[in-house]
């Protein structure tokens, strides 16, 4: 069963690999990314810093959709972590099953507002978000398992 | 809150930071100590960075080489509680160091289990045949 879907832009990271997982007690972690596929020293990185006893899948967008779809993460305690907020969307469009989404870590630039410590989203992204929300997901914010959820609503 | 320094004669810190972010992203808390760069105060540097941080924070600090003055200065604050200190800094170490400790966790064991990890240490890519497999579901 789906744990959590996870938007951070640094995907496999202490916040996940230790409090996620650990909170959770999820046994396998999907990293869904188009670019990270294709980027031997990041996957590489991302097998070294995934906790033991962790099974770690790296897939593109498709092929994530298609595994979810297919029923195989089914027997799994999943979280799934995508790097956008637009990618997010394109899983949850691909997945119907996914009903709560967790903003977790984005980056900052000039064009983003920031609604908590760590999340910071452009124009686009906050339309996307009430895109999701009016859909029934559920899009809130933690950074980490044991923070109090703040729904994206509240703070958009 | 956990506070990272990472302490070298010179810039290795400066610049080995810089590596770190390009892969793993940037580290929350980060300290940077270059030291003999423009002076020779070693004590001072030191002193200065760790007088900063509040008593109740966590510290990892990580420096450049064992027997090393840098090293040697913040060995003085071993009875500190909650200051760890690695000596030896290399990318994949501090890649993986940030990578995997966060706030709550058994800062001591994670230090442990990666220090003594092959991950941490230098390969000699000559001798490894095969590539990190890849997981399927």
């Amino acid at each position: 069963m789906i744990k959590l879907v996870r938007v951070d832009h640094r995907l496999l990271h202490g916040q996940v690999a230790f409090s996620w997982t650990n909170g959770l007690n999820a046994d396998c972690i999907l990293v869904a990314s188009d670019s990270v596929v294709n980027d031997e020293v990041w996957k590489t990185t991302l097998k070294l810093g995934k906790p033991s006893g962790v099974k770690l899948v790296i897939k593109n967008m498709e092929d994530s959709i298609k595994a979810l779809n297919s029923g195989v993460t089914d027997k799994y305690n999943l979280i799934i972590v995508v790097q956008t907020i637009a990618d997010a969307k394109r899983l949850a469009e691909g997945y119907t099953e996914i009903k709560s989404i967790n903003l977790g870590n984005t980056k900052e630039s000039s064009v983003t507002k920031q609604i908590s410590k760590q999340v910071f989203v452009t124009e686009e992204e906050q339309k996307i978000v009430k895109e999701l929300i009016g859909k029934g997901i559920e899009v809130e914010i933690r950074a980490l398992v044991d923070d109090s959820k703040i729904l994206a609503s509240k703070v958009l | 809150m956990i506070h990272f320094i990472l302490a070298s004669h010179g810039t290795l810190a400066k610049g080995m930071y810089e590596s770190v972010k390009l892969i793993a992203g940037e580290i929350e808390n980060i300290h940077i100590i270059t030291a003999f760069v423009d002076n020779n105060d070693i004590k001072g540097m030191v002193s200065g960075e760790m007088d900063s941080i509040p008593a109740e924070d966590t510290v990892i600090a990580v420096t450049d080489i064992l027997g090393g003055s840098v090293n040697n200065e913040f060995m003085n604050y071993l009875s500190r509680k909650r200051f760890y200190l690695i000596a030896g800094m290399n990318l994949p170490l501090l890649v993986q160091l940030s990578l995997t400790v966060g706030e709550g966790d058994d800062i001591d064991g994670a230090i442990k289990e990666l220090v003594h990890s092959p991950e941490a240490a230098p390969v000699y890519c000559n001798e490894r045949s095969e590539q990190a497999e890849d997981e399927e579901f």
